[in-house]
């Protein structure tokens, strides 16, 4: 068994090959974010390394993410088609397993004086107090999963890290995540003490330590064809990050910023009030309340800087969104907020796996029906006398959520 | 920044040379890892401004309007600036997607023209300048808040 091996999820990439003995050669590049230039080098470099002919490689690994986009995919599709060259099969590797099996491969240079680390915390910069990440038991295998590898927000990791281990166990931390959320990580109860930082040859995504999990999973028989080697982004979308939170920027703005998030119970009545101003026939408070505590509705404010400036309403059944309301109050038009209302309204039901969104609009409103034909809906057809206050004639408009837009 | 730190400074120029003037004197404060995010109508110069700004950081290469490519990597000055047109794009989750973020933390300077279409996108410390026409032609105003 020969593993060529590929790691490039980091600002460093690296190659390795691996041997079923055990031997594992690797080659690092000295320069960030050259994956895609270096790759080759240092794969080659690898298999002179080991002397090993590329005719002899058996199977090709690449550490599949969480980490840099750009970076995963240049690593996964080499791997992919280096597979496919050579009519071998694939293994995919976990960016965060093969960096926990890195920091064992450093807990392994240490001496068992009772003070080394028994825990192992991988934790990638995903910005934004955002972090990928999982814990790690140490044991004579390969490393367990104490908790799930995942995207966490740091702030809600520390805490959850506390109440899953015993506050005196060590922990020993790998990642870029560990530079950029230091503080956070010695938060841990005890953290002063407990927590033991690896050192900067053993903290960022290497080869080796990916060939060396490829070995074991080899071993196991854990064989992809290169079709179905794929990258794990583990990235939460835009929209699910701003379910989750409310808003996801704790940015404060200079007044020409718009944010939008989901409405809470507070907004009750600022959205109220622009109802009113808004539309001859408007809901009424409980109304407004139910959608957004309704699980089947999806209710979005907008912020101009931090002033109430708008909101949609839609009503999502059987996977299509319909529009029920989007207003956006008179001071702040033509500064693309109804726009924005839009875009983040169908990014969130694409979210949601719903196929459709539609909505009806009055025939003389050119400025939403410009504004609704931009964003991809069609014109399906004329409700004559639609309106009650006017007798004006609604306009039936689709559009169809696919993927590439 | 906070609010009650961001100041927002009003810069007026008359014609391009004052346009050109403002840009190169923000290009000589820019740090690697800066993303600036330009907002403004069509028209307003976000590319002219940017053009300025590639100047002031020294670099020599043709600056044009990178609508159709998404985004645009010029070298050879004092930091690489890499020129974004989201313009084109479906949201911000589309500009994370095609790993832009490798970009604003990266080691040059971004400039993002049609910014607001991607705000929640961009860094929490991204430099706003909104542009907007002034009374005369030629005339812009500045709306700069860092």
């Amino acid at each position: 068994m020969r593993i060529l091996t590929y790691e490039t999820t980091g600002k460093k990439g690296s190659a390795a090959v691996a041997a079923d003995d055990g031997r594992i050669c690797w080659s690092a590049s000295h320069e960030e974010m050259d994956h895609l230039k270096d790759i080759t080098v240092l794969a080659r470099q690898s298999l002179g390394e080991m002397d090993v002919d590329v005719s002899q490689v058996t199977c090709v690994a690449a550490s599949i993410g969480p980490g840099s986009f750009t970076g995963i995919r240049i690593g996964v599709t080499t791997a992919r088609t280096v597979s496919q060259m050579l009519g071998v099969p694939c293994i995919a590797v976990p960016t965060l397993e093969g960096m926990a099996r890195l920091g064992q491969m450093y807990l392994d240079t240490l001496p068992d004086d009772g003070k080394k680390p028994e825990y192992i915390l991988t934790v990638i910069n995903a910005r934004r107090r955002q972090a990928y990440g999982a814990l790690w038991k140490d044991c004579s295998g390969l490393p367990e999963e104490v908790m799930e590898q995942k995207q966490y927000i740091i702030d809600d990791m520390v805490p959850e890290i506390d109440s899953s281990i015993s506050e005196d166990s060590r922990i020993l931390v790998v990642g870029d995540g560990f530079d950029a959320y230091d503080e956070a990580i010695y938060g841990l109860t005890n953290g002063d003490n407990r927590i033991v930082p690896a050192p900067e040859n053993f903290r960022y995504q290497r080869a080796d330590a990916v060939a060396s999990v490829a070995l074991e999973k080899a071993k196991k028989g854990e064989f992809t064809d290169y079709s179905h080697l794929l990258p794990d982004y583990m990235r939460k979308s835009e929209a699910e990050m701003r379910l989750e939170n409310g808003t996801l920027s704790k940015r404060i703005k200079s007044p020409d910023t718009i944010t939008i998030r989901r409405a809470l119970p507070g907004d009750l009545d600022r959205i109220a009030e622009l109802e009113k101003k808004t539309f001859p026939d408007p809901w009424t408070k409980d109304d407004l309340a139910k959608d957004i505590n309704s699980p089947d509705a999806v209710v979005l404010t907008a912020q101009w800087g931090t002033v109430f400036a708008g909101y949609i309403d839609v009503w999502r059944v059987a996977g299509e969104g319909q529009l029920n309301r989007i207003a956006v109050d008179r001071s702040y038009r033509g500064r693309k907020i109804g726009l924005r209302l839009m875009k983040e309204m169908i990014s969130i039901l694409k979210s949601q796996g719903d196929q459709e969104m539609n909505l009806e609009v009055r025939a003389g409103n050119r400025p939403a029906r410009s504004l609704y034909s931009k964003l991809g809906f069609r014109e399906l057809g004329v409700r004559p006398d639609y309106y009650q206050d006017n007798g004006e004639d609604a306009v039936i408009m689709k559009k169809e959520l696919k993927d590439n837009d | 920044m906070r609010e009650e730190d961001a100041k927002q400074r009003v810069l007026r120029a008359q014609n391009e040379e004052d346009t050109k003037r403002i840009a190169m004197d923000i290009a000589g404060r820019l740090h690697a890892g800066d993303v600036v995010a330009l907002i403004g109508d069509l028209g307003t110069g976000k590319t002219t401004f940017t053009k300025y700004l590639a100047q002031g950081l020294g670099i020599t290469e043709n600056i044009s309007s990178p609508t159709f490519n998404i985004v645009k990597e010029h070298y050879g000055g004092r930091l690489p600036l890499y020129h974004f047109d989201v313009y084109r794009l479906g949201s911000g989750q589309e500009l994370i997607d095609i790993g832009a973020e490798d970009y604003f933390y990266g080691d040059g300077v971004s400039v993002v023209e049609w910014a607001d279409l991607v705000m929640d996108c961009l860094p929490e410390d991204a430099i706003i300048i909104e542009i907007s026409y002034g009374e005369r032609e030629g005339e812009r105003i500045y709306r700069c808040a860092f």
